[in-house]
């Protein structure tokens, strides 16, 4: 005959203990990030209206195109090639202060000379 | 703040840039009423025509083992320093074509190399993230190398360029990959300035090149894998003084214009820019058509002649073009010459006198040309 469950069970024991869900930390991954990336954005902001303010008293294209033209007329080349007023027949008069212009046209004088 | 607002933050703030970058396009646009080979035409210039013999390789400099990466003149015109994948710096006379010195690099992966004002030093970087100086004085090691008298360390990326400034013997500026440039006495070894970083509103990527005015050595310009120029007041590390936009691609190679009011820029989207430095205004682009299928090939490297009349750029499928700087036309290709380079033209300069172009190139060798036409007289 079966006992009686009130008389002879067995204790019932404690219950066991449950992992608990984590708590809820503030999310500081990435906030470093996006405060640095917002300073950057400032400065960029600061950096354009800057730049904005700037054009307003910048000279157009034009002018500055003026000057890159000036400049290279008022400033002699070696590289290119010009008529000159003849100084003299001599053939270093021409190579002026040029070591390599002396030695390349007195090579081409030369080459010519052979063929 | 939290995360959310921090975002959203961010948004208005990314909104607000651009729109304030397209009011700046926009207000230059207006500004844009012509370009320099626009203005010459309507002034009656007409382009610089040149004989196939009028520019010609006088001399060409054989040693290096691998390909040439760099290469810088002396003061005095007459000496040339390259630098190689072979890992070697060598000085050369440029008149005898002899090698005064011949010396390997304590790391062989080399970018760059410099010349000192005075010719008695080289500086030389590359992908140990340091610039070594090396004076031709010392005594040689019993290998014969040259050691460093000192090696400048803090960069956090490959120095990719560096040069000194023109009228002080002992400062150097270098780019890196680490996205700064830095300026450095090389006495002491110190790095006096560092000019970006992340938060100093500098490059956004790589730093390949720099420039420093002959005109006011207190500027230079640098030119970056963020598609970027920015010029610099070397007394003002903060921030740029200005950024310059145009190029699609990285800017490899960044050089003054002679007057020291403009530079020219070199970039992987195959184009030559003329920027002017206080307005920001880009005054010209130089470029070549090319058909949709094509490989666009990248400039490398660019150098000025001394009146500004002529742009060098050497290309990466061996081009190097002679461009009219004020009618933005190709007057000469060096890489079709007889006698030119056979392969990428890496790197090239002028000497101080405007005299001779020096271009090195991975087919190993460095070539100088020179006018060798003749002058007509009147």
């Amino acid at each position: 005959m079966p006992a009686s469950p009130s008389k002879t069970a067995a204790p019932i024991p404690p219950a066991l203990p449950r992992p608990r869900s984590p708590p809820k930390y503030p999310e500081n991954c990435g906030t470093r990030r996006l405060q640095l990336d917002a300073q950057i954005l400032n400065r960029k902001i600061l950096f354009s209206r800057e730049e904005l303010q700037s054009l307003e008293d910048a000279q157009p294209v034009s002018i500055c195109c003026k000057e890159v033209d000036e400049f290279v007329r008022t400033n002699a080349d070696p590289f290119i090639p010009q008529k000159r007023k003849r100084k003299s027949c001599s053939f270093l008069s021409h190579s002026g202060n040029s070591i390599f212009h002396c030695f390349t046209h007195f090579e081409t004088v030369m080459a010519s000379r052979l063929i | 703040m939290s995360v959310a607002e921090l975002k959203e933050r961010h948004v208005t703030a990314t909104e607000t840039v651009n729109a304030l970058r397209e009011r700046l396009t926009q207000r230059r646009q207006l500004l844009l009423d012509t370009d320099v080979s626009t203005y010459a035409r309507n002034h009656g210039k007409t382009a610089i025509s040149f004989s196939p013999t009028d520019l010609v390789c006088c001399r060409t400099l054989q040693g290096h083992t691998g390909k040439v990466y760099s290469l810088d003149w002396t003061q005095e015109r007459n000496r040339i320093v390259s630098a190689s994948q072979d890992g070697r710096f060598i000085v050369w006379n440029a008149l005898t074509s002899q090698k005064t010195h011949a010396t390997k690099l304590p790391c062989a992966y080399v970018m760059t190399c410099a010349f000192s004002r005075s010719g008695q030093s080289v500086a030389c970087g590359g992908l140990d993230s340091a610039c070594s100086i090396f004076n031709l004085n010392s005594q040689v090691d019993r290998d014969g190398n040259i050691p460093p008298s000192r090696v400048l360390t803090g960069h956090k990326g490959y120095v990719s360029c560096c040069q000194f400034v023109p009228d002080q013997e002992f400062h150097l500026i270098t780019s890196s990959g680490d996205q700064t440039c830095g300026l450095w006495d090389v006495t002491t070894g110190q790095r006096i300035s560092v000019f970006g970083g992340e938060f100093p509103s500098g490059h956004t990527s790589d730093v390949l090149s720099v420039s420093v005015n002959t005109s006011n050595s207190n500027m230079f310009v640098s030119g970056s894998c963020d598609a970027t120029a920015r010029v610099w007041d070397t007394r003002i590390a903060s921030r740029p003084v200005r950024t310059y936009y145009g190029h699609t691609g990285d800017v490899n190679t960044v050089k003054f214009f002679p007057d020291g009011q403009r530079f020219g820029t070199g970039s992987d989207d195959g184009t030559c820019r003329l920027f002017d430095m206080k307005t920001g205004h880009q005054l010209q682009i130089y470029s070549q058509q090319y058909g949709e299928n094509d490989d666009i090939p990248c400039v490398k490297s660019i150098a000025f002649s001394i009146s500004g009349r002529l742009l060098f750029a050497g290309y990466s499928n061996g081009d190097c073009y002679v461009w009219d700087t004020l009618l933005a036309e190709v007057v000469l290709n060096l890489g079709s010459l007889q006698n030119s380079h056979e392969g990428t033209i890496s790197c090239l300069g002028l000497s101080s006198d405007g005299s001779a172009l020096c271009t090195g190139s991975y087919d190993k060798k460095l070539k100088i040309w020179a006018f060798g036409g003749h002058r007509e007289v009147v």
